[in-house]
C-alpha cells in the first residue's frame, strides 16, 4: 500500500517565484492497482512519482508504505526499503554506459542479498523479450529495447510496486503498445504499477486513471 | 555485480578520460618526486661531501681563504690551487692541544675538457695515504696497502677504472682503487701520493698544464685536522691559525653552512616551486574527479533509486577516484626517478648543482614516501568530490536534461 496524505512540493528558485509542483495530494494506491496519472507536462507528475517513490522529501505531508511513514527513516533504510518494494523506470535515460544490458540489469541486485544475481537477470530479460542483446551495451540499442532493458532491471528483484515515468516517450506507436503490453503483463503478475504520463491514449491500461494540472490531483 | 567490478568497468568503458585522468597524474607525481629527488639530492649532496671530507677543521693559506669563502669555492679545488702554506706548518698545527690527527693536501691545476671524467673535469691531489683520514675511509672496495708511486685513487665520475692506467699531462697513473660517490668535486678527482707528486715537480722542465709554474718545493694547499673528543673546534682553529702564521682555518660545519647559504636562494625557488605544484595538483585533481562526479549525475541518481545508499555512492566515488590517482601517481614516481637518473648528468651541468641521488633501497623508500605523502595530501580532492556525489538529489538528476 502507497499513501500520500497532504503532500505538498516546493520548489524553491533562486531570484524567481517558488513553484509549487506537488500542491496538497492525498491518495492511496492499492496492492495490485494499475493507477496512471495523466496531465500536461509541467503539471507536477514526475515531483509527485518522485514523492510516492520516495526519491524525493516532500515540503510537507506524509509518504507511507506499507504503513511506514518513509522520511522518518534515516538514508540506509530509506535505500533499503527502495530495494526492496520499488522498481523504477525513468523518464530520462538511465542506463549506465559502461556495462552491458545484463550487466545493467544486475545492478539492482548488488543492493539485494538474494542469490542468483545472473540467472534472475536473464530471466528479466527473457520476459521482456531482450535475451538477444544480454551483452549489447546501451548505445546499441533502440528507444525501445532501452525501454525494455530499464523495465527487465526495474523488475529483476520482483518488487511489489512499479513506478514508471513516462515509458512510452519518444516511442513509436507500435513500440509503445509492446511496452504498454509488457506493463500490463507485469501488473497482471500481481505488481502495482503507478504511471505518469502526458499521453491520455495510455488511460485504457489501467485500472484507475488520475488527473493532474496545477500540481492538484483530480479523479 | 559489485562495487569494484562496477568502478572496474567505470574506469575500463571510459578509456579516454581515465587515459587522461592517470596521464594527468602521472605528470604530476613525476614532477613532484624528480624535483624532491634533485632538492633532495642538492642536501645530501653537500651533507654527505661534508661528512665524507672527516675533518672538523681544513687550514687553508690565508691569501686563499678570503677570496675562495666569497666565491663558495673552498672546496672545489679552484682557488686552493692557486696558494700554497709551507710544508712545516703540518707539524706547527699537528703540536697544537687538541688536534688528534692532521693530514696534508696538495692540489694541483685542474685541466678542462678531460677525456677521464664525464663532466670533463679532474682535480688531481696529492695526499700522505699514511696520515690521511678523509680520503681512503670512501674506498668503494677498500685497498689491502696504500696507494704507491704513480698510484691513484680517483673520484667516482672518473672514467678510468682500477686496474686500468691513465696518462694525465705526461705523467702515467695506474688506478687502484675508486671512491664512493660523494655529490661533490671529490667525484672527479683523483689522489696520488706525496711521493709521485714530488717526481713530477722534479720533472717540471716538460711543460705542464696541472703544476703551476710559482708552486714552491715542498708546500701545502689545504691540511686536514681532526680535532680530539671534548676539544672546543673553535678554539683548537683559533690556536691553528696562530701556530702556523698565514693561514685560516674553516670550520666544516661553517663550510656547509656558507654552501647552504649560497645555494639557498635556488633551494628556496625550487621549494617554492614544489609547494604551488603540490596545491595545483591538489586542487586541480579535485576539479577533474569533481567534473567526473558532474557527468555521472544521473548514473548516481540512478543507483540512489534501485537501493545504493549515500554511503555506497561515496565508496563508489572514493575507490575509482583512489585507483585512478594511485594509478597515475605509481606510474608517475617510476617515470620521475628514470627520469632524474637518466638526465643526472645533463642536471648537473646544466643547473650547476651537484646531487647525489639515492640508493635503490633509499630510492625506492622515498618512491613510497612520496606515494604515501601525496595519498595523505590528496585526500581532500579524492574525499570532496565522493562526499559531493553521495549528497546528490537523485529526484533531481531523474527529471532534468543534464
Amino acid at each position: 500500500m502507497l499513501e500520500l496524505q497532504n503532500v505538498t512540493k516546493v520548489f524553491e528558485l533562486k531570484r524567481r517565484p517558488s513553484v509549487i509542483a506537488v500542491d496538497d495530494v492525498s491518495l492511496k494506491v492499492s496492492p495490485g492497482e494499475f493507477l496512471v496519472v495523466t496531465g500536461r507536462s509541467g503539471c507536477g507528475k514526475t515531483s509527485l512519482l518522485n514523492i510516492i517513490a520516495g526519491l524525493a522529501r516532500p515540503t510537507s505531508g506524509k509518504v507511507f508504505i506499507d504503513g511506514m511513514d518513509i522520511w522518518s527513516l534515516d538514508d540506509r533504510q530509506l535505500s533499503a526499503l527502495r530495494k526492496e518494494k520499488i522498481g523504477f523506470m525513468f523518464q530520462v535515460p538511465s542506463l549506465i554506459p559502461v556495462l552491458n544490458v545484463v550487466e545493467n540489469v544486475m545492478v539492482p541486485t548488488m543492493f539485494s542479498s538474494r542469490l542468483n544475481a545472473y540467472d534472475r537477470a536473464k530471466k528479466a530479460l527473457a520476459d521482456v523479450g531482450l535475451s538477444h542483446k544480454m551483452e549489447s551495451f546501451p548505445r546499441q540499442l533502440s528507444g525501445g529495447e532501452e525501454k525494455r532493458a530499464i523495465i527487465a532491471r526495474a523488475i529483476v528483484d520482483e518488487p511489489p510496486s512499479l513506478v514508471a515515468d513516462e515509458p512510452t516517450a519518444n516511442l513509436d506507436e507500435l513500440t509503445e503498445k509492446e511496452i504498454m503490453a509488457l506493463l500490463l503483463r507485469i501488473h497482471q503478475a500481481g505488481t502495482t504499477i503507478v504511471m505518469v504520463t502526458h499521453h491520455p491514449g495510455l488511460i485504457g491500461y489501467g485500472t484507475r486513471h488520475l488527473s493532474m494540472s496545477d500540481g492538484k490531483l483530480t479523479e | 555485480m559489485n562495487l569494484l567490478r562496477l568502478v572496474s568497468r567505470s574506469i575500463t568503458g571510459r578509456k579516454l578520460r581515465s587515459a587522461l585522468i592517470v596521464l594527468f597524474i602521472t605528470l604530476l607525481a613525476g614532477l613532484m618526486l624528480s624535483s624532491t629527488l634533485v632538492l633532495r639530492g642538492m642536501m645530501s649532496g653537500l651533507q654527505t661531501g661534508m661528512e665524507r671530507l672527516g675533518a672538523d677543521i681544513i687550514m687553508v693559506p690565508i691569501r686563499g681563504w678570503e677570496p675562495a669563502l666569497a666565491k663558495g669555492a673552498l672546496l672545489t679545488s679552484d682557488l686552493v690551487a692557486s696558494f700554497w702554506m709551507p710544508g712545516d706548518n703540518l707539524e706547527k698545527v699537528a703540536g697544537v692541544d687538541g688536534v688528534e690527527q692532521v693530514s696534508p693536501q696538495l692540489c694541483f691545476h685542474p685541466p678542462r675538457n678531460t677525456p677521464f671524467s664525464s663532466t670533463g673535469l679532474l682535480y688531481p691531489v696529492a695526499f700522505d695515504p699514511k696520515a690521511d683520514f678523509t680520503i681512503q675511509p670512501w674506498l668503494a672496495k677498500k685497498l689491502d696497502r696504500s696507494p704507491g708511486f704513480r698510484e691513484a685513487i680517483s673520484g667516482n665520475l672518473v672514467t678510468v677504472p682500477p686496474g686500468a692506467s691513465m696518462t694525465l699531462d705526461g705523467y702515467q697513473f695506474d688506478v687502484v682503487g675508486k671512491l664512493l660517490p660523494t655529490g661533490m668535486w671529490l667525484d672527479e678527482a683523483i689522489f696520488f701520493s706525496f711521493e709521485t707528486a714530488e717526481a713530477m715537480m722534479r720533472e717540471r722542465e716538460i711543460s705542464s698544464i696541472i703544476i703551476p709554474p710559482d708552486m714552491p718545493a715542498n708546500s701545502l694547499s689545504v691540511i686536514m685536522v681532526k680535532v680530539k673528543p671534548g676539544y672546543s673546534i673553535e678554539t683548537v682553529a683559533m690556536e691553528s691559525m696562530m701556530a702556523a702564521p698565514g693561514t685560516g682555518a674553516i670550520r666544516c660545519a661553517q663550510t656547509y653552512r656558507i654552501l647552504y647559504a649560497q645555494r639557498a636562494g635556488l633551494l628556496k625557488t625550487l621549494f617554492a616551486s614544489l609547494g604551488i605544484v603540490w596545491v595545483l595538483a591538489i586542487m586541480l585533481t579535485g576539479l577533474i574527479f569533481s567534473l567526473m562526479v558532474t557527468e555521472r549525475q544521473r548514473e548516481i541518481g540512478m543507483l540512489r533509486a534501485v537501493g545504493a545508499s549515500r554511503n555506497f555512492i561515496f565508496r563508489m566515488f572514493l575507490t575509482e577516484s583512489s585507483c585512478l590517482g594511485m594509478g597515475g601517481a605509481i606510474i608517475g614516481v617510476i617515470l620521475g626517478a628514470i627520469i632524474v637518473y637518466a638526465t643526472k648528468s645533463w642536471l648537473t651541468s646544466t643547473l650547476g648543482i651537484e646531487f647525489l641521488v639515492p640508493s635503490l633501497p633509499g630510492l625506492l623508500a622515498l618512491m613510497v614516501i612520496v606515494l604515501v605523502a601525496a595519498l595523505i595530501v590528496s585526500l581532500p580532492a579524492l574525499l570532496y568530490p565522493a562526499i559531493r556525489a553521495s549528497r546528490i538529489d537523485p529526484a533531481e538528476t531523474l527529471v532534468k536534461e543534464i
